[in-house]
């Protein structure tokens, strides 16, 4: 079987350097098992829906993964925003009113106490940086009481959330 | 739960409470807090409330199922007005949460 090894090699004298950009370095991962509920109008974070790593080079990406399971206890909205530290990371633009790395609007449903969002992450970060940095979800509501890991009816049947980060080599 | 007691004592509360856990309550935009002992006060009537409000979503939709039948141009049969009369009487004198849970609902005719 041939082995092909890229990299780059200036004369026969140098050693070979690989190149492993895009190779993943280090996965972290947290999943949140029980419930969060807040009525908070302005951002809050979600409790124990947070991760941290320490990138080895400034170079280096973070790609966020991740799912919030969401639910109100009215039709109202509820707004989810990940944040690198305590800098939004990944938002819309061109937003009349409030730009959101996601959003619930329970208004579309006729049991919006009963309905459970599934709401993915995904988001290629370029941190620049080598210090412990932390990547986590926070959550507002425009009115009532929104829940994680629930549904806003009540806390018969749960569900998990998670956040995952993985440096990719530059 | 608790998120529903605190609520009961103050409707306009601003807070965060984490695993529905008592002790792991955050108070938010200048919310005066809440003693733990005022919130488990609250969490019988909680519980009602909810098992209640489960019943009537539950009953409200056997109601709008034969809601038709109460149209001006349908003749409605004694036995279906007596099903969707103990259907409204259904919560009447449910004051416990046993009682609510041992409620049965009348056979549609």
């Amino acid at each position: 079987m041939a082995l092909t090894l890229h990299g780059t090699r200036a004369s026969n004298t140098d050693v070979l350097t690989p190149d492993f950009s895009g190779a993943i370095i280090q996965v972290v991962s947290t999943t949140k098992t029980d419930a969060f509920s807040t009525t908070s109008t302005s951002m809050t974070d979600i409790t124990g829906l947070s991760v941290s790593i320490t990138p080895s080079s400034t170079s280096n990406k973070i790609l966020v993964t991740g799912m919030v399971v969401g639910s109100h206890s009215a039709d109202k909205l509820s707004y989810y925003n990940l944040v690198r530290g305590s800098t939004n990371i990944c938002t819309s633009t061109g937003a009349s009113s409030l730009n959101l790395t996601v959003f619930q609007d329970t208004e579309a449903f006729s049991d919006f106490d009963r309905a459970l969002l599934h709401m993915p992450i995904n988001f290629l970060d370029s941190p620049s940086t080598t210090a412990s940095t932390t990547y986590k979800m926070q959550i507002q509501t425009t009115e009532g009481t929104v829940f994680v890991n629930r549904r806003g009816l009540n806390s018969a049947v749960g569900a998990t959330s998670t956040i995952t980060v993985m440096e990719i080599a530059g | 739960m608790i998120d529903r007691a605190i609520l009961k004592i103050n409707p306009n509360a601003k807070f965060s409470v984490n695993a529905d856990d008592i002790n792991q309550i955050t108070w938010l935009e200048g919310t005066t807090p809440i003693s733990t002992s005022d919130i488990n006060a609250q969490l019988g009537a909680v519980e009602l409330d909810m098992a209640l409000e489960d019943l009537r979503r539950k009953r409200n939709k056997l109601l709008a199922e034969t809601d038709y039948l109460a149209l001006s141009d349908v003749t409605m049969s004694s036995d279906m007005e007596t099903y969707r009369q103990s259907l409204r009487d259904l919560t009447n004198g449910l004051d416990t949460v046993e009682k609510v849970n041992a409620v049965t609902f009348p056979t549609k005719p």
